[in-house]
């Protein structure tokens, strides 16, 4: 990863004078890495023990942990301690990993009131919940009903579909590849976000309750008709 | 004061559109403390992030992050006037400004729409209706009690126009007499109030507030002076009106309150259009 502020010395100055055009710049090129970092864990030692985090899996939690590394890493003092010379990139994730440090050890004290009752026997054997199946169990549902709506797609949304939301192409390169204008091309993807939305309404994968705020864009598109 | 639907209905459009800054962080206030809304908006955003399968994070998750970040280290430079401030809400492009209200302490100045009748002069609360979902315009009504009525649903802004005041209160009164510190928020009672920019015309205040079917109407008090203001000096204000068994309905000022004030009636009617 490029250090876009060891390279850059003017950005480097206006980043430590606390820019917010320069802060924006920062954050956006380091952000996705810090993210990497808090979602894939790390081990570290604590108390004289070996510790592994396995990273946030809940996506609420890994973005207020990002907000949170950032804003450390923003604070005047964390922005003047930078060299200038090391890797940003280092340096942040440091901030990243001291932040998890912080959490772990301020849970260890929340539960250092807590024991484990020897006396009292299991009331049965099963193993503890982890939450790992209902995460999986959930990211498949997604995967089919997301299989669902596109299969019920026309041919344009189809491939809109595909360069847009599985290849992440930009519209100027979807229009460039497949010869339709800018505007259809946005106007179709307006259409499927309305419709995905739709369609997870209809197939109980969102809250009923929250259905009436589906987007403002309201022309349905072909492909969520059944 | 947050609701469930509320908070439902900001989800999906964060993920959908985006949020302005301050609701988004007034969304995850609320869903640090629900489950209920929270799971929906992890689901949402479970979709968003399944559209992106490339990142860890989706792009614009990460945009949202980064604006949350950027406001709080490094706000934006406070702006001047209606227009730069209808520019500030650039960001908040599914915003449209609906009406004004203007409450200053002059006679000549009624419900007008933005920007004519301003003046500059003398000192004053005002409210912004903003809807955050449609683009149409309403219009306030306001009596000779100076209530604002603001329909469910929308979010209202606070403004104020100042000649050479250094420093404001603002707090809202219920009929029960329940207290709600709009300005600057509780926990900084004792800064003195929000610094005030001379010559001001309708600045913004800092914060916005969605108006749910279940708020009661306020009376908002503003309080104005060149020092910072003793903010107990406005409780036991507040305490004295209890006392005195006044509606706030009627009461335009707290009493016993050495202190410039202007006040409005907030009111909160049934949604329409929806």
């Amino acid at each position: 990863m490029s250090c876009i502020l060891s390279e850059d010395r003017a950005l480097l100055d206006r980043f430590r004078r606390g820019e917010r055009d320069a802060l924006g710049r920062v954050f956006s090129h380091y952000a996705p890495h810090v993210a990497s970092l808090l979602k894939s864990g790390f081990g570290f030692s604590a108390g004289g023990q070996r510790v592994r985090f396995g990273g946030y899996k809940r996506t609420f939690e890994l973005e207020d942990a990002l907000q949170e590394v950032f804003k450390r890493a923003f604070s005047e003092r964390a922005r003047m301690s930078y060299d200038g010379l090391r890797p940003y990139a280092a340096y942040v994730a440091v901030i990243a990993r001291n932040l998890v440090i912080d959490q772990y050890a301020s849970r260890k004290r929340e539960l250092s009131h807590f024991s484990f009752d020897e006396s009292a026997a299991p009331e049965n054997d099963t193993a503890p919940e982890t939450g790992r199946p209902e995460r999986e169990l959930l990211a498949g549902e997604l995967r089919a009903i997301l299989a669902d709506f596109r299969a019920k797609l026309d041919q344009r949304e189809q491939t809109i579909f595909t360069l847009r939301f599985e290849e992440n192409l930009s519209h100027a390169a979807i229009t460039e590849r497949t010869g339709l204008t800018a505007s259809q091309v946005k106007t179709t993807e307006a259409k499927l976000r309305v419709a995905l939305m739709k369609h997870l309404h209809k197939h109980g994968y969102l809250d009923e309750r929250a259905s009436h705020v589906t987007p403002a864009a309201e022309a349905a598109p072909s492909g969520d008709n059944g | 004061m947050m609701n469930h639907k509320n908070a439902l209905r900001d989800a999906q459009e964060l993920v959908a559109k985006g949020l302005p800054t301050r609701r988004h962080r007034r969304l995850r206030e609320h869903l640090r403390g629900c489950d209920d809304c929270m799971r929906h908006y992890e689901r949402l955003r479970a979709v968003e992030d399944a559209l992106t399968p490339a990142s860890v994070i989706s792009d614009v998750a990460l945009e949202r992050i980064g604006a949350l970040v950027l406001d709080e280290v490094s706000p934006p430079a406070t702006r001047r006037g209606y227009w730069a401030w209808v520019g500030g809400l650039g960001t908040v492009s599914a915003m449209a400004l609906m009406l004004v209200l203007v409450s200053p302490r002059t006679p000549d100045d009624e419900l007008t729409p933005r920007g004519v009748t301003a003046t500059g002069n003398g000192h004053g609360l005002a409210a912004f209706v903003v809807d955050p979902t449609r683009g149409d315009v309403a219009r306030a009504t306001v009596g000779a009690d100076r209530r604002v009525i603001v329909p469910a649903g929308k979010v209202v802004q606070l403004a104020y126009r100042n000649a050479a005041y250094r420093y404001v209160m603002v707090v809202g009164v219920d009929a029960s007499h329940e207290v709600q510190w709009y300005h600057p928020a509780e926990q900084e009672r004792a800064s003195g109030g929000v610094a005030l920019v001379a010559g001001a015309i309708d600045e913004p205040l800092p914060g916005a507030w969605s108006i749910d079917r279940d708020m009661t109407p306020q009376r908002l008090f503003a309080v104005f002076a060149d020092a910072p203001i003793d903010a107990e000096a406005v409780t036991r204000a507040v305490e004295r009106l209890r006392a005195s068994g006044q509606s706030v309905r009627n009461a335009e000022r707290l009493p016993g309150l050495a202190y410039a004030q202007d006040s409005l009636l907030l009111d909160i009617a049934e949604p329409t259009g929806h």
